[in-house]
């Protein structure tokens, strides 16, 4: 046992000045009493008329010493050698990959490390050590950087919550030992049960001890779950369920939409076996569907696993044209195309479904699917044909907007028509004639119509000829057909980032989360970077303008642990364990001044209440106080009768 | 109102009207009709009495025999003993005398302490003892003292002296301190019927015992009433107190813990049981009382085991 701080004895002084004051006669209050006589033979007792008297044997002056003494020993810091050993640095590593939801330990493997680290911890602390803490599972997180701050460590280690990936130790390694190196006596404290990926890891040279967790292994994973429509409107349902486990299970697999149970069977694992099936239902698919293992075993994170029917998206585009190969090449490439119809502009036949009219220098046909016009050849309302302009030198007018590409305003053009638009048509491309300006490109509303335009036949440009061509066709068809060209796949794993280019008449993007939380996302410049984080179905919500109904992207998101279902615990290779704790560290210090404080407390609360329930209701305690601590003001006239008849009681 | 039989209803009813009601209620003075005032040891009075005095003479009560001698009256011979023994006897008889009760009562201030005052409990029991006597034809003189002088002596005899004790004890108040050995050595000096007498005090403070020698060596029966209040035979104070003499003013700073207390409880007894060996040796009765005692308690059931009344 040592003392961090002996100069904190110095506070065993105050037992000194608590045993004068319970040696002192303090000041006396004057009581009445009919004769005096017998009192004057006591009080030729030497010390009872003396201001200092012997100290006496009391409960409460015993108390108060031992309060006094061990708050004094709690201030010096006193500590207990522990046989581990603790650098002057401390990196914690703590693993929070799935597997540390695992229950075999009391409450799970993750609040059992999280304890320990705790402990081990303090312990550094209490040597002098800075502590960092680091979490892990994909990805590593310093969490507290070098601080001698119990508390701070405290809040880092509990601010740590699992994650439903698999840990990925090499990376967490790695940090920890750049961390550790240039420290001295630098020392990596790892919490994991090793149920991991350690392909590669490299051990730091800093001495690491391995702080293991867990030890059950017993779980079954949904390892793979799938929703197909056929063209014939049938779904295909493919589960897998894999044992990770080392005797065999019976679980039953529960399939069931958003309105009912779809299929239920038990399927029978043995160790280390998947079992697969197909589920073929003619029957439509309600919303997304769930797989979930019933019963129970040590990790019912991926017991579970969403799916989502594939959205049948594409943009169906009809062409309206005498013929031109440039546009029906375009449209055709474009990824977001589902279908690209041809008409001439003579022909009467509908197009029926389609989600966007490409009108060639023909007028369009009657309805309310968005247009791209390219070189209208009348007046439409919202805009007129008010004659040609030759040789148009093509200027951007709007840069930031997402139909002015990369080359745009390079375009050669030969001939356009004279646009006059209506207000509320936004101008991207445009040329100057005489000081006036005239459109070549832009977008705003035919008749209600969602439209683009552009004022030159294709062939009277180079466009066609240019990068920015394409890059113009998906921008339009982005921006006319925006439900259909959402690049999002329909199933993610958590922490996985998802990227997709937003719509530009797309005014707002929210995320509801499986518990119902609906919240924004940030859209930067046409693009949206989102990492879904919880397990369950999510629903992005786009908004469009003019009270257009939002577009609602269902997105299943399930626990892709693959092999981090595995949570068998497993160990981790420590070469380099403690190769130098013996030499260049120090001995690990339990500290007890929290101890001694809590048994402080006790203690004066025991004081308390023998000083209250001693005296009371003789003495009130206020009345102690005063008469102890005389500069705190006396009662006038305390303790004298208030009258003659009985004045001596109390 | 129901009186005992042998007591005067109008006196008894008498008794509270003039000022001693709550000295003497009526219903202690009819049941105090039962009792008389016992003396040890016979004294000479002026007037005859219900009590036996120390000169032999007529009476109902013999007393002795002497041998006849000339001069005698013949009427006193018993002749029964000269026909047993041929030899001529006088037969000598008690002579009934009048008594004097002295009651003193201590008026100290220390007296008035207490609840309730022990002076009141002393006033009380001399109120009694009074009306005991004076039903009995005797003499009663009361008499107060403190630092400031003793009061004189105010003699009644009969019932009908009754409303003037009364009043002159409930006139009585506390003051002053206490001067005893003088009081009680002159009052032994001055009084000219020594008799039965009892002292009302709280015996606090020096000088009781000459006081208490000069009586009897005048010829007083003193009897020793010591009475205390609960509070001074069993304090409750505590903690670092400064105490005052109600009477004198003095100050003792005291430190009153459990310990104290009990030293305090031994010096009370040991105080007493002085008292109790002083009187013991001169035969003195001492009579320790509580002050919260009640007064036909005190009268019915410690002064007859006292013999102070039978």
């Amino acid at each position: 046992m040592g003392l961090i701080r002996p100069a904190g004895l110095a506070l065993l002084a105050l037992a000194g000045v608590v045993l004068a004051l319970h040696m002192l006669r303090v000041q006396r209050i004057e009581q009445r009493v009919p004769s005096t006589w017998l009192w004057r033979r006591l009080v030729l007792d030497p010390p009872a008329s003396q201001p200092w008297r012997r100290p006496p044997a009391s409960l409460l002056l015993a108390l108060q010493l031992a309060v006094v003494s061990l708050l004094a020993l709690a201030f010096a810091r006193p500590f207990l050698f522990s046989d581990r050993a603790v650098g002057e640095s401390l990196v914690i590593l703590l693993d929070h990959s799935a597997s540390m939801a695992a229950t075999d330990v009391e409450p799970n493997r993750l609040e059992q490390a999280r304890r320990a680290l705790q402990v081990r911890a303090e312990e550094a602390l209490s040597a002098g050590a800075r502590v960092t803490v680091v979490a892990f599972a994909d990805e590593t997180e310093v969490l507290l950087a070098g601080s001698n701050d119990a508390a701070a460590v405290r809040r880092a280690l509990a601010s740590v919550r699992v994650r439903p990936v698999r840990g990925r130790l090499n990376d967490a390694l790695g940090l920890a030992g750049a961390l550790a190196e240039g420290q001295a006596q630098a020392s990596i404290l790892l919490a994991t049960d090793g149920a991991l990926d350690s392909e590669g890891m490299i051990l730091p040279d800093a001495p690491l001890e391995w702080l293991p967790v867990g030890s059950g292994d017993n779980n079954q994973s949904i390892a793979a779950f799938t929703v197909d429509i056929r063209p014939d409107g049938v779904a295909e349902i493919f589960v897998r369920v894999a044992n990770h486990g080392r005797s065999t299970v019976q679980r039953r697999v529960l399939i069931e939409d958003e309105a009912a149970l779809l299929d239920a069977r038990d399927l029978s694992m043995p160790l280390g076996a998947d079992a697969a099936y197909v589920i073929r239902l003619s029957t439509p698919v309600q919303g997304a569907l769930t797989a979930r293992l019933a019963g129970e075993d040590l990790l019912a994170m991926d017991d579970v696993a969403y799916a989502v029917p594939p959205r049948g998206e594409g943009a169906r585009i009809g062409l309206l044209s005498s013929g031109n190969r440039f546009l029906e090449t375009a449209l055709a490439l474009l990824p977001g195309v589902d279908s690209l119809t041809t008409r001439e502009p003579s022909e009467e036949t509908p197009f029926g479904r389609i989600d966007v009219i490409v009108a060639d220098g023909a007028p369009p046909a009657e309805g309310a699917t968005p247009l791209l016009l390219v070189r209208p050849p009348t007046s439409m309302p919202g805009l007129r044909v008010a004659g040609q302009l030759d040789m148009p030198r093509p200027v951007l007018t709007a840069a930031t907007h997402p139909l002015a590409v990369p080359g745009l305003a390079e375009t050669a053009i030969l001939s356009a028509v004279a646009l006059e638009l209506d207000p509320g048509w936004q101008t991207v491309l445009a040329t100057e004639v005489e000081g006036k300006i005239w459109p070549l490109l832009a977008e705003g509303v035919v008749a209600g119509r969602p439209s683009v335009v552009i004022a030159f036949d294709l062939r009277d440009s180079d466009l066609p000829l240019r990068s920015a061509f394409p890059l113009l066709m998906a921008a339009v068809l982005d921006h006319l057909a925006p439900t259909t060209a959402v690049g999002l796949p329909v199933a993610a794993a958590p922490g996985v980032p998802l990227a997709m280019r937003v719509p530009p008449r797309v005014t707002g993007v929210e995320v509801q989360e499986p518990d119902g939380s609906l919240g924004p996302l940030e859209v930067e410049q046409g693009d949206l970077l989102w990492l879904p984080q919880d397990i369950g179905i999510h629903q992005l919500v786009l908004s469009l303008p003019g009270g257009e109904a939002p577009l609602v992207i269902p997105l299943a998101v399930s626990p892709a642990l693959g092999e981090g279902s595995d949570i068998r615990v497993r160990p981790i290779d420590m070469a380099t364990v403690d190769k130098d704790a013996g030499d260049g560290g120090q001995r690990g210090r339990r500290e007890l001044w929290s101890t001694l404080v809590w048994v402080a407390l006790l203690l004066g609360g025991a004081e308390w209440l023998f000083d209250h329930r001693g005296r009371w209701p003789d003495v009130p305690t206020a009345a102690a106080i005063r008469r102890r601590l005389p500069f705190l003001g006396r009662r006038r006239g305390s303790g004298e009768p208030s009258s003659k008849r009985g004045g001596g009681r109390r | 109102m129901s009186v005992p039989s042998g007591a005067n209803p109008k006196q008894v009813e008498q008794a509270p009207a003039v000022g001693g009601r709550e000295l003497l209620p009526p219903d202690l003075a009819r049941s105090l009709d039962r009792l008389r005032l016992l003396a040890h040891r016979p004294r000479r009075g002026e007037m005859q009495g219900e009590r036996r005095g120390p000169r032999k003479g007529r009476s109902v009560e013999l007393s002795d025999f002497r041998p006849y001698a000339e001069g005698d009256d013949p009427r006193q011979i018993d002749w029964r003993a000269y026909a047993r023994m041929e030899r001529l006897f006088i037969k000598l008889f008690v002579v009934e005398e009048d008594t004097t009760l002295h009651l003193l009562l201590d008026r100290s201030q220390s007296m008035a302490w207490g609840a309730p005052p022990k002076l009141w409990l002393a006033k009380q029991l001399a109120a009694a003892m009074g009306y005991v006597a004076l039903g009995r034809q005797e003499w009663v003189s009361t008499v107060s003292f403190a630092a400031g002088g003793t009061g004189r002596p105010e003699p009644v005899r009969g019932r009908d002296g009754l409303p003037r004790l009364l009043s002159s004890l409930a006139a009585l108040g506390a003051e002053g301190g206490t001067d005893s050995k003088r009081a009680l050595v002159e009052y032994a000096a001055a009084a000219r019927r020594p008799g039965p007498l009892l002292l009302f005090s709280d015996l606090y403070g020096e000088g009781w015992h000459a006081g208490i020698d000069a009586l009897l060596a005048a010829g007083f029966e003193p009897s020793v009433i010591h009475i205390l209040d609960p509070e001074e035979l069993r304090p409750t104070l505590a903690g670092d107190l400064r105490l005052r003499d109600d009477e004198t003013g003095e100050h003792v700073p005291v430190t009153i813990d459990e310990g104290v207390l009990r030293t305090y409880r031994a010096a009370l007894a040991e105080w007493r049981d002085g008292w109790a060996d002083f009187c013991a040796g001169r035969g003195v009765t001492f009579v320790p009382l509580d002050s919260t005692l009640g007064v036909e308690d005190i009268l019915f059931g410690i002064f007859r085991m006292r013999g102070l009344v039978g």
